[in-house]
């Protein structure tokens, strides 16, 4: 188990292969990891305390899913997160750990003029170039298109 | 840019002027229902775009007021948005006015802009190329309210990519692709124009190619015209009455009109030399009768009556004395037949028997043998003479009678002459007309008509052959004007064809473009809401409402030619995917509205809104979500300002909580509104300190 902690939040971090292997004492130590915090005056961050079980097999049965569920339900002493099918990569375990970290996704192309898209759509579909261009260009500075 | 604070007066819920400080990154705005929350964003959205959009569809009436304070009717409202930006300068947006007409006043730093100038200074201030970008950003995805995005996940499929469009801006796609419709249609009907045409002019052409072929084949055949003049006034020079008929100029209609004319002629002459020779026959008929005496024929019938008359007569008196005489015979044959019934059989006076057949026979030879007997036959005798003298006045009669007709019927033949001859004379008056030029006396018809019949046909046949000549020449013309038509329809044709294969061209390249104009609109809307996926599906995985179905995306497909996107929720681990409009709860539905609207306002435009209203978006949410979602509202107001509301007094501490200052950099704002009263919302501020938090973990190894 691995305890980490930002402005924001304390959070307890429990890696293991199935939920089978931790789900009967997930809740246990979950509220042991609450009180330990708890136990050394966390102020306002007592709201903030968390606990993630990153699981990398996925919730296969419905019993597993089931009792995941409940765990997250319970909201007594801290915020419980299951996280399951979450693979030992880091990508994977930064989607898994998203709710804590900032919401930083730079769009992979910004989305800018939809006219200049459409040039370039128009030219995939079989319009020529200057067909392409003429027509929405006539279409910006007229608002109507000519071919 | 963030906002700072709001000025409200006389507007919605607000009576009486009204300053609420906004200036924090993080704005919770708590109070239970109706006590002026919502009439907070409205004041804002008014002063922005000087509408309220929700509130249209409420009104009873298009001039009803829906603005101003109910408590301040007669006032107009004010709103004064104060704004600030990243380097300090201030932005102050003052709207006055009622739903039917507000005045904008924009003061940017040291200038003050209103009308129109306000709203480019506005839309520039919050960096739009121009106001209506501005407006529709901020309706659209400026201020979250839950019914309005629910409204968009619950549209009908078909229209559910249309709403996404919109909000990305991209129905300028749809105009583009209207645009290239109607280019299409246009150029369909100038290329249908063109067929139209070009059937036209291939008929023009077939009825000029023909029309030059028979003409060719006419003039082919043709005489020469000279020769033919000549001819005919040689034959015209043999009779000057007729040859001063000729018309002069003598073209083609003048001499096809003569023709006419002499034919006429012809014919009239032809029928007038018949009718002469008969005449001349019946002339002959009666020749020797110089003046038959029908009065004398007359005379001697009525002498031959009286003959008759008076023989009929003598007979009748004769055959009276007859019939008297026979009578008195009669007489006595009865008497002596009834004498002889009277005698016995046996004479009375010799006693000798009586034989009544032999006396009956000898009385009758008596009768026969006495005066009246003698009488009857000399009076029969008288009547036989007398018979015969009538007979012969009868044939004496019947003669004079046939010579009474002969003579009657001689006198009306000279008569019906007289008078036939009269019509002859009439019509030679008729062809005697200057026009006609022939001049014969009906006495010399007979000498004349067969030769001036020759003369008519010579002249005739040379004026056949002259017309002849002469439609030839006009025919030389006449072709001559059909090889232009001719060529004029050809060059026609090839005009037309070549405007055909333009217009068709055209045609055939607008409806390309207008395939690939549709094609490329799904394509780029597809392409645009793919690229914003990843941030639906993050916004929806950080707060993952579903225990399965934990990936939100859209499926794109083309329906009737028309793209369709609609959200789906997968199961990655089982490879199922759904609809969540027809397997979400409400609270997880409300999840789903809140991903996509987030990632809109944080992601879709280069041009974005610096702050996010959200009014009450956990009303459906169950406790697990309201945690995650608050937990984004902490990543959140690090990229937007961040204004949200809740009528839930648990949501709202829990809100206040969860967004309480932890860096330096950070200021939360608490507007609890209390109560509400006829002046207004009753509203307590609270700026939440950023408590200095030692790290609990801090030493612990």
């Amino acid at each position: 188990m691995t305890a980490a902690e930002d402005p924001l939040s304390v959070i307890g971090l429990l890696a293991a292969d199935s939920w089978s292997e931790v789900g009967s004492v997930f809740d246990d130590l979950a509220v042991g990891f609450a009180n330990w915090v708890s136990a050394r005056s966390p102020g306002p961050k007592r709201w903030d305390i968390y606990f993630v079980a990153l699981i990398q097999q996925p919730l296969a049965s419905d019993k597993d899913l089931n009792s995941a569920e409940d765990s997250t339900y319970n909201m007594n002493a801290v915020r419980r997160l299951v996280r399951a099918g979450v693979l030992p990569e880091a990508e994977a375990v930064r989607g898994a750990l998203a709710p804590f970290l900032p919401l930083a996704i730079v769009p992979s192309r910004p989305l800018g003029d939809p006219l200049d898209d459409l040039i370039a759509s128009l030219r995939l579909n079989g319009v020529t170039a200057a067909v392409a261009e003429g027509a929405v260009t006539a279409f910006r500075t007229r608002g109507e298109v000519q071919l | 840019m963030r906002l700072t604070a709001v000025e409200v007066e006389a507007f919605r819920g607000f009576a009486q002027l009204e300053r609420i400080d906004l200036d924090a990154d993080a704005v919770v705005i708590s109070g239970v229902n109706g006590v002026g929350k919502t009439s907070l964003f409205d004041a804002i959205t008014w002063a922005t775009s000087g509408e309220v959009p929700r509130l249209g569809a409420y009104r009873e009436r298009k001039n009803e007021e829906v603005l101003v304070n109910r408590y301040r009717a007669g006032a107009e409202a004010r709103v004064i948005v104060e704004a600030r930006a990243s380097n300090g300068q201030k932005l102050s947006i003052s709207r006055t006015g009622t739903s039917l007409r507000g005045a904008l006043v924009v003061e940017w730093g040291e200038q003050r802009f209103d009308g129109d100038a306000a709203q480019q200074c506005l839309a520039e201030a919050f960096e739009f190329d121009d106001h209506a970008q501005f407006v529709r950003a901020l309706t659209d995805w400026g201020i979250l309210r839950q019914d309005s995005m629910r409204a968009v996940l619950d549209a009908k499929p078909e229209s559910f990519q249309d709403t996404l469009r919109e909000m990305l801006g991209l129905q300028v796609l749809g105009r583009f692709e209207e645009s290239v419709r109607s280019v299409a249609s246009e150029s369909s009907r100038e290329a249908a124009g063109a067929r139209a045409n070009l059937s036209r002019v291939n008929v023009s052409v077939e009825r000029a190619t023909a029309r030059l072929a028979a003409i060719t084949a006419r003039l082919a055949d043709a005489p020469g015209a000279s020769e033919s003049r000549a001819a005919l006034l040689s034959a015209l020079g043999e009779d000057a009455r007729v040859s001063a008929t000729l018309p002069d100029p003598l073209g083609t209609p003048e001499l096809r009109s003569w023709l006419h004319a002499l034919r006429e002629v012809r014919a009239e002459v032809e029928d007038i030399v018949s009718v002469t020779s008969a005449l001349d026959a019946r002339v002959r008929g009666v020749s020797g009768v110089i003046s038959p005496d029908t009065d004398a024929s007359r005379n001697a019938v009525d002498k031959a009556t009286l003959t008759v008359e008076t023989s009929s007569l003598a007979v009748a008196k004769a055959e009276a004395l007859l019939r008297t005489a026979q009578a008195e015979a009669d007489d006595r044959a009865r008497l002596a037949d009834a004498a002889l019934r009277l005698l016995s059989d046996v004479c009375p006076v010799c006693g000798q028997s009586i034989n009544e057949d032999h006396l009956r026979d000898h009385l009758q030879l008596q009768l026969a043998d006495s005066e009246a007997g003698e009488r009857i036959n000399l009076i029969q005798r008288e009547i036989d003479e007398r018979r015969e003298a009538l007979r012969s006045a009868q044939g004496a009669l019947e003669i004079a009678k046939r010579e009474d007709e002969r003579l009657q019927a001689v006198a009306a033949e000279i008569a019906a002459i007289e008078a036939t001859r009269q019509r002859i004379q009439d019509r030679l008056e008729v062809l005697r007309e200057p026009s006609r030029g022939v001049t014969v006396r009906c006495a010399d018809m007979r000498r004349e008509g067969a030769a001036l019949l020759t003369l008519l046909d010579r002249v005739q046949l040379a004026a056949v052959s002259l017309l002849t000549a002469l439609e030839a020449s006009d025919l030389a013309a006449e072709e001559a004007a059909a090889r232009q038509a001719a060529q004029a329809a050809g060059e026609q044709l090839t005009a037309a064809t070549r405007t055909l294969e333009i217009s068709s061209a055209r045609e055939l390249e607008a409806k390309s473009v207008l395939t690939a104009s549709t094609a490329a609109a799904v394509d780029v809307t597809r392409d645009w809401l793919e690229r914003l996926t990843p941030y639906f599906a993050e916004v929806f995985r950080r707060i993952s409402p579903h225990p399965t179905f934990g990936r939100l995306g859209l499926s794109h497909d083309v329906y009737f030619g028309k793209g369709r996107s609609l959200p789906r929720v997968y199961d990655d681990l089982r490879e199922i995917d759904a609809n969540p409009n027809i397997i979400f709860s409400e609270g997880q539905l409300s999840v789903v509205a809140l991903s996509f609207f987030l990632a809109f306002a944080l992601f879709a435009r280069s041009q974005e809104l610096p702050f996010v209203i959200l009014d009450d978006p956990m009303q459906f949410m169950d406790d697990r979500n309201v945690l995650g979602f608050t937990d984004l509202c902490r990543m959140l107001r690090s990229k937007r300002q961040l204004l949200i509301t809740s009528h839930d007094q648990r949501f709202s501490e829990l809100l206040v909580r969860k967004l309480e200052p932890r860096l330096p950099d950070q200021t939360t704002l608490h507007l609890r509104f209390e109560s509400w009263d006829r002046e207004g919302p009753r509203i307590e501020r609270s700026h939440l300190v950023s408590p200095v938090l030692p790290f609990v973990l801090a030493g612990v190894a």
